[in-house]
Parts: structure tokens; C-alpha cells; sequence
């Protein structure tokens, strides 16, 4: 690990050529299909008409309005209230599923009512009189007037309330102009819900939402691409069984000795500037993360007290839209914060060299952060708010798109700030790239830190005007493709190399780890991307392969999270083989066994469970997305932080300053406070949340009515929310002390910088048990 | 009319049916989660050892080219167990480059600690008791105030399993806590080996009793630990491992 090359040669691969060629060919035909999907889907989208017109062709509205309505609709933050095509936020109604049954209602009530009224109205509704060759859409006069009541009533209701309650302010948006518009775009996701797509006999959505009233169930494609994958599971599964019984010794990590092992106490590593430098970021993804919680503990009230916490009137001040965007926008910063900070840790001791100023670059990068998540969160409220105004709202306020929340000035700014990051991290990692191979780890930490700034970036395709469906597409190239894979990938890269300089395995097994890691989740979780997106406009093409190969996903992720559990169950072995205090990372690896199992359970059960189309088709937005995102965001990407934060933090601190008992304490609040969190309350909420939408159908299920009656699952939640709000403080405190009495340590200064002479451990003679 | 009392009659409602099946399910799922973590400890446990097989009878493992590894010392503060192959065999192995990167034999180090010594242990444990405690909470929450009538005794065994289940669960940690306290509280009161008497370099082959004596005379206040029910830090036979842990 250590040796460096001949100066002019480049190292050899430390494992066969022939796993870099593997993941290569994997992303090649993984972004193959996906470049063909999003050509199909820019073929093939729901159309935004250029008038919807009456038959006596008076104009009701136009694309224009359609369009400005999106924007106000997500610069409102309403994405982060409730939800279009069941892609958003949770407690408000799902706009698409709501409007078209209270549509639906008004329409067979205005016609009389009876069987031969509601067969009319469905006959109506699901007819398409769109055409293409003049773009005008036509709808009959009662579909107009069911509009006029429904604006009205979002208006009341909703919108532009008088008093706090159902998780927003009063006079939430005050103009009428701006309600209108808004309920043109929703108008424009209902009708492509429920009119037929040309040629087809479902909808734009493949019949989404579950709606009697229009007939809206479930397709033939959904059902048999759902079957087809389950198959793929149980086929997929029996081949890699086969495979891993005959080559499983070829991952390498089995049957070689153990090397003995004396770690470097903590006090006696120095510290580059550089490294000195992240104590400052972990203090922040600390406060951020305290703050996160808070948030999340006050959106997650709103479920029994719609108005307000505890009597206080908090919607006039931080609706349920704002504190769920800062909630989830939070999750994002203090996570990539965190991962940045281990990045530019991790480097000196890899290239065991720091060129000069990579201090001063740092505190820089750490400046711009605070700079975007300070400006982003300020402009999210101010555009909330409707203090900003016109083209600013999404410029410098809120693009308003879910997890894609922040102005697009904030967005390019994050996007420039991760492209410098690349840069300290190739300043410092230069010294051990010039002689390594392409495909040993340095390289393909770089490049795995490359793919994050490449791949954030894509949200910049979309701007408030693009159609939803096409948005949406590329808005889940950076929820699925950037979070699922490339972070993911990163972060496993990060763990194999911090084993590899603790020396809990050697280069060459994590190598064949990473490797397999990529391998395996590419091959599903590439094309898996699109199983976000059933039912927001694409064409049936996206969802079978999104259902075929993410089933697929699921295969890899399994074998993949049993062989990780295992994996990181290495470093919690280290310390039961050694003295007390000897082996200074002991919460460290219990954050990362923790990683292991939430892995398994967040990821792994929980996403499977709603990831088949059949299932998906009457779950998406309800509590079990939000179950799989917590027990997977919190559990897997949350949890990571937090060991990359502990880890570091050893060296950060003076030694007299631990205490292990308060980290312990942080480790088993943040993990029994979220088992509470999703055994208490998220999973058997949406299990009901489920059965409701398959009987009453999907807009009831979502309805705030639903929560209210089940109100005491919500308050079961309480304890599990406070544990774990509490295990953040020592985080917080423990960073505090890391900037108010640093280590006193320096490095060794040579010409060009620092020099790192100590290595994490030393290696004892074979057969030593000290 | 059922011959049932309602409260225990299937329910009737979907929800009722989806409580019942969760209180039950939590205890399932805590014990599989908690069956699968100490899998995996094993496992992470045996992968340095891959390939060799453990002879329990004459306490040695043979390696795949069929060398066999005596036992050469046990650390009882690292709670390892170390063997050893002969250099002289290992150095002319045609598979020694897989196998071990120095000249002085192939070692295996085998862990003596207890699943139950371990933070991971615990921690699966927590967490199966979390299950245990939401589960039981729901359960009795909803027996007791729910609308639904049909069912609401069968919730409430189901609550009442969960609750033994979890007072059980916190017995076993409480006691592999006041077990542990005497090991540590053991272990600072030990004197150190003394390595000329100690088992390295002995090369026992002698059967496994006489290994025991030797161990015993090692420690002059051999301790059982009592945990029989607990070994599942190994993947061999239970005679041997206690009687290694009986020797620490």
C-alpha cells in the first residue's frame, strides 16, 4: 500500500484488468439505455396544450399559465407540502390524485349523479381531445366549472387560508392570479392522469392514481412487468447464488493471514494544516445535523397538529413546506459536508504528502459551503414567503423541485464548490496518482469524486418551465443516480480505504470489494433509476425496464449487504481482539456496522417492498416511501457521516477530551431513536396507509383525515424522535471542543508542503497476541 | 355465532388484521435480525480461516495442502488463540504466496470472544428489543382502546408474547453485562502469563483432556463463565471452545 512506484513507471492493477473492463462495459450499456429512455421520453411526454378552450372555443387557459403555475407551484414550496404524481412532500394532499376525484365527484353530482351520470363522467374524463396538429386541448364545459370550484376551494381551503392548519400559514399565497394558475398546472397532471394516451388505452400516467370514478386501475403492463420481475429476482438470485458458491474465494478476503496490528494512539498522529482545517466542517455538519432533526421533529408534528407545536401557532412562521425543505435540504448538506471533510482528511494519508495551501483552500471550500447552505435555506424562505418576486423566486429563491429545493444561483454555486473540492482533493492525492495505476483505489477514489460534482449537475438541465415529466426525469438522475450510485460509491471506496490504512485488510481485498460493489450495483442500479418514475408521464417503456432492472438491483444489493455486513463487521472484530482502548475507533466501526445493517433493512427490505410497479402503483407517497427513506438516507448515508465524522474527530481531539461513553451514547440514541422512528411509526402507518389506498383509493389515503384518525401512531413516535434528537448533542459538543482545544500537533514541513512520516498502525511479528 | 368469544374471534377488519400480523411479525423479525447479525459475526470470525478445516478431536487445523497448525499460544487479554504450521513446511509450499507473506509458518488467530462480549452483539440486541418494545406498545395500545371488537384478545396475547419476549431479551442483556463486569474485574486481577510456561512453542498434539490440565494449570482460578448458552462466537464444537474459554 505504502510503497511508492520507480519514478516514470505506473503501478500494475493490484487485482486482473479484467474488473475495470467489467464496470466499464457495465456503465456503457447501463447509460446506453438510459440515453435510449431519454430519448423515447422526450418523443413521447405528456403534451402541455397551447390552449385549453371550451367547445365554443373560449379559452379557459393557456400553456403559459400551465407553466407559470408549475413555478409557482414549486416556488411556493407546494412540492414540499403535498405532491404531484405522488412525487413530494406527504401531509398535504397529493394535487393529481385529489384534483381528479373532487373533479370526478363534481362532475357526476352536476350531471345528476347515478350510474349513468358517473359512466358519462368517466367516459369524459378519459377521453383524450387533444390534438397535436393545432395543440389545443378541449374540454367540455362541466369540466370548466368543476375547475372554477376547485380553484375556490384550494383557494379556502389550502392556499389562502384564513387561520393556520393543515400544515400551512394563513394567507399562504395571496394572489388570486397566482391560484389560478397554480390550479391550471394541477388540472393539467389531472388530465394526464386520467386521458388515454393516444393509441393506448391508458393514461399519460399508466393509469395513475388509483381512481374508481374514472376507472383508473392498475395496467397490464404494471402487473406482468411486476411478475417478469419478480422472476428476474428469483432467477437472478439463483444464478449469483451458483456463482458465489463456485468463486467466491476469488473476492480475496478470505483464507489469508492476519496481519498483527498496534495501533497509533490518536494523540500521537500529527495533523497537516489541511486536515487541522476539517475540524471546522464537522462542527458544521454537526449544527446541521442538530438542526435537521429539529426540523424533522417539528414537520413530523404537523401530522397530529396541523396548525401549529404544541398550541404555538409555528405554521405563520415555519410551515410544514419550509421546515420539510430545510428538513430534507439539511440531510443533503450536513451528509456531503461530511463526505467533503473525510475527502480532504482521508488524502495526506494516502499520498503521505500535503502540498503547500491545501489549509487555505480548504477553509475556502468551507466558506462557500456556508455561503450556499446559508444563502439556499434564506432563499427557500424569502421565496416561500413570496417576498421575492417574479424570475428571482427560482433564480436566488427556490427552485422548489424535492431535493432539488434551492435557487439555482445556490445550485451552480454547490455544483462550482464540489468541482474545487475535486481539485484539493487532486492537489493532494497528486504526489500518489502520477505512479498509480488507473484502476487501483487512489484512482478510483478520484474518479468516484469526480462523479460527484458531474453528476449533481445534471439537475442544472431543469429550470422551472421544463415539463414535469422530462423534469422529473433528470430531477431522479440526482436523487437516484447521484445519491444511490455514485455517493454510494464514493462512500465505499472511502470506508475500503480507511480499512485499508487501519489496517483492517489489505489493498488488494478492498480493490476486488470496491470493484464488486460498482459491478454489482451498476448493473441494476443504472437503469434502476427509472423505477422513480412509473407513473409521472413516461412512456410504459420506463417502467418496465425500470421495474426488470431494479428487481435486479435487488439481487446484488442482498448479496452485496451480506457480504458488507460481514465486511464491516471486520473493523468491530479489530476491537474485540484487542486490549481495551487499544484500537482507538471503536464507535467509528460501530457506526459503520450500523451502516451494514440499516443497509440491509432501509435498503435492501424496505425499498424492495415498494419498488415492483404493482405495488408502487397504490403506495407511492404514502408512509413507506418515507420509511425507506429515512431507515435508508439516516440509516446508510446518515449513519456514514457520522462514523467519517467520529473517525476523524480521534485525531481531531486531545485524548484527555474523549470520551467514549458520550460517543457510545450519540451511537445507540441515533440508532434505537431511528428503529423507534420507523418500527413505532413509519412502517405500520404506511402498511395502513396501503390497505387505504387499495380500498378507498389513492387521494383518500392521503387525505389529512387519514392522519387525524390515526393520530396516536404518530404521537407513538415521540419517544424515538426525542432519543434521537438527544444523540446528536454529543456530536455537537465533542466538535465544539475540537475547534476550542485543538490537538496540539504538527507535521513534519519540507519544501513543498508537509510530510506525514507515521502510518495509523504498526505491524507486529506473526504470532504476537499482544 | 362463533363458538369463540368476539375478543377472540379473527378480526374482521383490515386493520385489525394488519396489528396482529405487525405485533407477531416484530417478534420474528427482531430474532431473524438478531440470528442473521451473529451469522455474520461468525462469518467475518471465520474468514481468515477460509479454505481450512478445524480438527476439533486433536484441537489443530489443516490447512488445504494438508499441513496441519498446532496450537502455539492463547492470549487471554486479546482473547485469541494463535497456531502455527511449520516454516520449513510453509516456506516450500507451492501455495504459500496465497497464503501468508512472511517466512516464520502460516498463523491462524481464532478469536475466543464471546458473541455476547461483543458491542455488535449488543447492538443487535438493542435492537431486537426495540422491535420487541413497538411492537408490544402497538399492539396493547390498539387491544386496549381500539374500536374493533373481533380480535382484540388475540392483539392482546400477541402484546403479551412480545412483552415476555422482551423482558427475556433484557434479562439476557443485563446478565451478559454483570457477566462481562466479572470478566473484566477477572482479567485486571490476572497476572500476566508467564511465556516460558505458557503453551507457546509447545506444539501440543497430545489429545484435547490433556490440553485442558495444562490450561488449567496455567490459570490457577480457572472461571466459567456460565454462558454455554451464549458461545455462538465459534463455528466448532462447544466442548472445545469452553474449555479454551475455561483455561483463560
Amino acid at each position: 500500500m505504502d510503497q511508492l512506484p520507480e519514478s516514470g513507471a505506473r503501478r500494475r492493477m493490484v487485482i486482473s484488468p479484467l474488473w475495470m473492463q467489467g464496470i466499464i462495459l457495465t456503465f456503457l450499456v447501463g447509460f446506453a439505455i438510459l440515453t435510449f429512455l431519454a430519448v423515447r421520453l422526450y418523443e413521447d411526454h405528456p403534451p402541455i396544450p397551447d390552449r385549453v378552450v371550451l367547445p365554443n372555443g373560449q379559452t379557459l387557459f393557456t400553456s403559459e399559465d400551465i407553466l407559470q403555475g408549475q413555478q409557482d407551484f414549486l416556488t411556493y414550496g407546494l412540492m414540499e407540502y403535498g405532491s404531484v404524481y405522488g412525487h413530494g412532500a406527504y401531509l398535504g394532499p397529493d394535487f393529481t390524485a385529489d384534483y381528479l376525484h373532487r373533479e370526478a365527484e363534481l362532475m357526476i353530482s352536476a350531471a345528476g349523479g347515478g350510474p349513468v351520470a358517473a359512466q358519462a363522467v368517466r367516459d369524459e374524463l378519459r377521453s383524450n381531445r387533444y390534438t397535436p396538429s393545432t395543440d389545443i386541448l378541449v374540454w367540455t364545459p362541466a369540466q370548466a366549472r368543476a375547475f372554477d370550484q376547485i380553484e375556490q376551494t384550494y383557494r379556502t381551503n389550502i392556499l389562502d387560508r384564513q387561520r393556520s392548519g393543515g400544515g400551512l400559514g394563513p394567507n399562504a399565497i395571496p394572489s388570486t392570479q397566482t391560484i389560478r394558475e397554480i390550479t391550471a398546472f394541477i388540472a393539467w397532471t389531472a388530465w394526464t392522469a386520467a386521458a388515454d394516451r393516444p393509441g393506448q388505452t391508458y393514461s399519460y400516467t399508466n393509469n395513475w392514481p388509483p381512481e374508481p370514478l374514472v376507472d383508473n386501475s392498475v395496467t397490464e403492463e404494471a402487473v406482468v412487468w411486476s411478475t417478469l420481475s419478480i422472476v428476474a429476482l428469483l432467477g437472478g438470485t439463483g444464478v449469483l447464488l451458483g456463482l458465489f458458491g463456485r468463486y467466491s474465494s476469488l473476492l480475496g478476503w478470505h483464507g489469508t493471514e492476519e496481519k498483527r496490528l498496534r495501533f497509533v494512539p490518536a494523540a500521537n498522529v500529527p495533523l497537516t494544516p489541511g486536515q487541522k482545517s476539517i475540524a471546522w466542517y464537522f462542527l458544521i455538519v454537526a449544527a446541521l445535523f442538530l438542526v435537521q432533526t429539529l426540523l424533522g421533529g417539528a414537520t413530523a408534528h404537523y401530522h397530529v397538529e396541523s396548525g401549529g407545536f404544541f398550541g404555538l401557532n409555528l405554521a405563520a412562521l415555519l410551515p410544514y413546506n419550509l421546515s420539510r425543505t430545510w428538513h430534507v435540504q439539511l440531510a443533503l448538506f450536513f451528509v456531503a459536508t461530511a463526505y467533503l471533510a473525510a475527502g480532504i482528511f482521508i488524502a495526506p494519508l494516502v499520498s503521505r504528502r500535503e502540498p503547500r495551501g491545501q489549509g487555505v483552500l480548504s477553509y475556502m471550500l468551507l466558506g462557500a459551503l456556508v455561503v450556499v447552505v446559508v444563502g439556499s435555506l434564506s432563499g427557500e424562505a424569502l421565496s416561500y414567503k413570496d417576498v421575492l418576486v417574479g424570475n428571482l423566486r427560482p433564480i436566488i429563491g427556490a427552485q422548489g423541485w424535492e431535493y432539488l429545493d434551492l435557487g439555482k444561483v445556490w445550485q451552480i454555486l454547490l455544483t462550482v464548490g464540489m468541482v474545487f473540492w475535486c481539485v484539493i482533493l487532486y492537489r493532494g492525492l497528486r504526489r500518489r496518482l502520477t505512479g498509480e495505476s488507473w484502476g487501483n483505489l487512489p484512482y478510483l477514489f478520484f474518479f468516484s469524486a469526480l462523479s460527484i460534482p458531474a453528476f449533481y449537475a445534471v439537475g442544472l438541465v431543469n429550470n422551472s418551465h421544463t415539463n414535469f415529466a422530462i423534469a422529473d426525469f433528470w430531477r431522479f438522475w440526482v436523487v437516484h443516480l447521484w445519491v444511490e450510485d455514485f455517493l454510494e460509491l464514493f462512500t465505499t471506496i472511502l470506508v475500503a480505504f480507511i480499512f485499508v490504512l487501519l489496517g483492517v485488510v489489505s489493498e488488494k481485498t478492498a480493490t476486488r470489494v470496491v470493484y464488486l460493489d460498482i459491478l454489482l450495483y451498476s448493473i441494476g442500479g443504472v437503469v434502476g433509476t427509472m423505477h422513480h418514475l412509473y407513473f409521472s408521464g413516461t412512456p410504459a417503456v420506463h417502467m418496465a425496464l425500470g421495474a426488470f432492472f431494479s428487481a435486479g438491483e435487488v439481487i446484488p444489493l442482498t448479496f452485496l449487504t451480506v457480504e458488507a455486513w460481514s465486511f464491516l463487521q471486520l473493523g468491530a472484530r479489530q476491537e474485540a481482539g484487542t486490549h481495551e482502548g487499544q484500537f482507538p475507533h471503536r464507535w467509528a466501526v460501530m457506526f459503520l456496522a450500523s451502516v451494514g445493517f440499516w443497509n440491509f433493512l432501509g435498503a435492501g427490505v424496505f425499498g424492495f417492498l415498494i419498488n415492483l410497479p404493482v405495488v408502487s402503483y397504490y403506495e407511492i407517497g404514502t408512509q413507506l416511501t418515507a420509511n425507506h427513506a429515512h431507515a435508508a438516507m439516516m440509516g446508510v448515508y446518515g449513519m456514514l457521516a457520522v462514523a467519517l465524522l467520529v473517525f476523524c474527530l480521534r485525531y481531531l481531539l486531545r485524548p484527555e477530551d474523549w470520551s467514549d461513553r458520550w460517543i457510545g451514547m450519540s451511537f445507540w440514541s441515533l440508532n434505537l431513536g431511528l428503529a423507534w422512528m420507523v418500527f413505532a411509526n413509519l412502517f405500520p402507518i404506511g402498511i395502513l396507509q396501503l390497505g387505504d389506498s387499495v380500498r378507498n383509493g389513492y387521494y383518500h389515503a392521503r387525505s389529512l383525515a387519514f392522519f387525524q384518525s390515526h393520530a396516536f401512531i404518530e404521537w407513538l413516535r415521540l419517544p424515538g424522535d426525542v432519543v434521537f434528537i438527544l444523540g446528536v448533542l454529543p456530536l455537537v459538543y465533542y466538535t465544539v471542543k475540537a475547534i476550542l482545544r485543538p490537538k496540539p500537533t504538527a507535521t513534519l514541513q519540507t519544501a513543498d508542503g508537509h510530510a506525514i512520516e507515521t502510518s495509523l498502525f504498526m505491524e507486529l511479528a506473526p504470532g504476537t497476541t499482544e | 355465532m362463533s363458538r369463540w368469544p368476539i375478543i377472540f374471534s379473527p378480526p374482521e377488519s383490515f386493520e385489525m388484521w394488519v396489528w396482529l400480523i405487525y405485533g407477531a411479525g416484530m417478534l420474528l423479525l427482531a430474532k431473524v435480525l438478531e440470528t442473521l447479525a451473529r451469522v455474520h459475526f461468525q462469518k467475518a470470525n471465520r474468514l481468515a480461516e477460509a479454505g481450512f478445516t478445524y480438527e476439533h478431536e486433536n484441537d489443530r487445523y489443516r490447512c488445504p495442502e494438508g499441513t496441519h497448525l498446532h496450537r502455539h499460544s492463547i492470549d487471554r487479554h486479546s482473547r485469541l488463540a494463535v497456531y502455527r504450521a511449520p516454516a520449513a513446511t510453509c516456506n516450500c509450499c507451492r501455495s504459500k504466496h496465497k497464503c501468508t507473506p512472511h517466512d516464520q509458518g502460516r498463523h491462524i488467530y481464532r478469536s475466543l470472544a464471546l458473541w455476547s462480549e461483543t458491542d455488535l452483539c449488543r447492538f443487535h440486541q438493542y435492537l431486537s428489543g426495540t422491535m420487541l418494545a413497538t411492537g408490544m406498545l402497538l399492539s396493547m395500545t390498539i387491544a386496549i382502546c381500539w374500536r374493533y371488537r373481533h380480535g382484540a384478545g388475540l392483539l392482546a396475547a400477541v402484546a403479551l408474547v412480545d412483552a415476555v419476549c422482551l423482558a427475556v431479551e433484557v434479562r439476557r442483556i443485563r446478565q451478559s453485562r454483570t457477566t462481562l463486569l466479572a470478566m473484566e474485574h477477572e482479567g485486571e486481577n490476572a497476572e500476566p502469563p508467564n511465556p516460558k510456561t505458557a503453551l507457546a512453542d509447545t506444539m501440543p498434539t497430545a489429545p484435547y483432556a490433556v490440553e485442558q490440565t495444562e490450561a488449567a494449570n496455567l490459570d490457577p482460578t480457572p472461571v466459567s463463565y456460565g454462558l454455554s448458552d451464549d458461545n455462538f462466537g465459534l463455528d466448532v464444537g462447544g466442548s472445545h471452545e469452553s474449555s479454551v474459554k475455561a483455561s483463560l
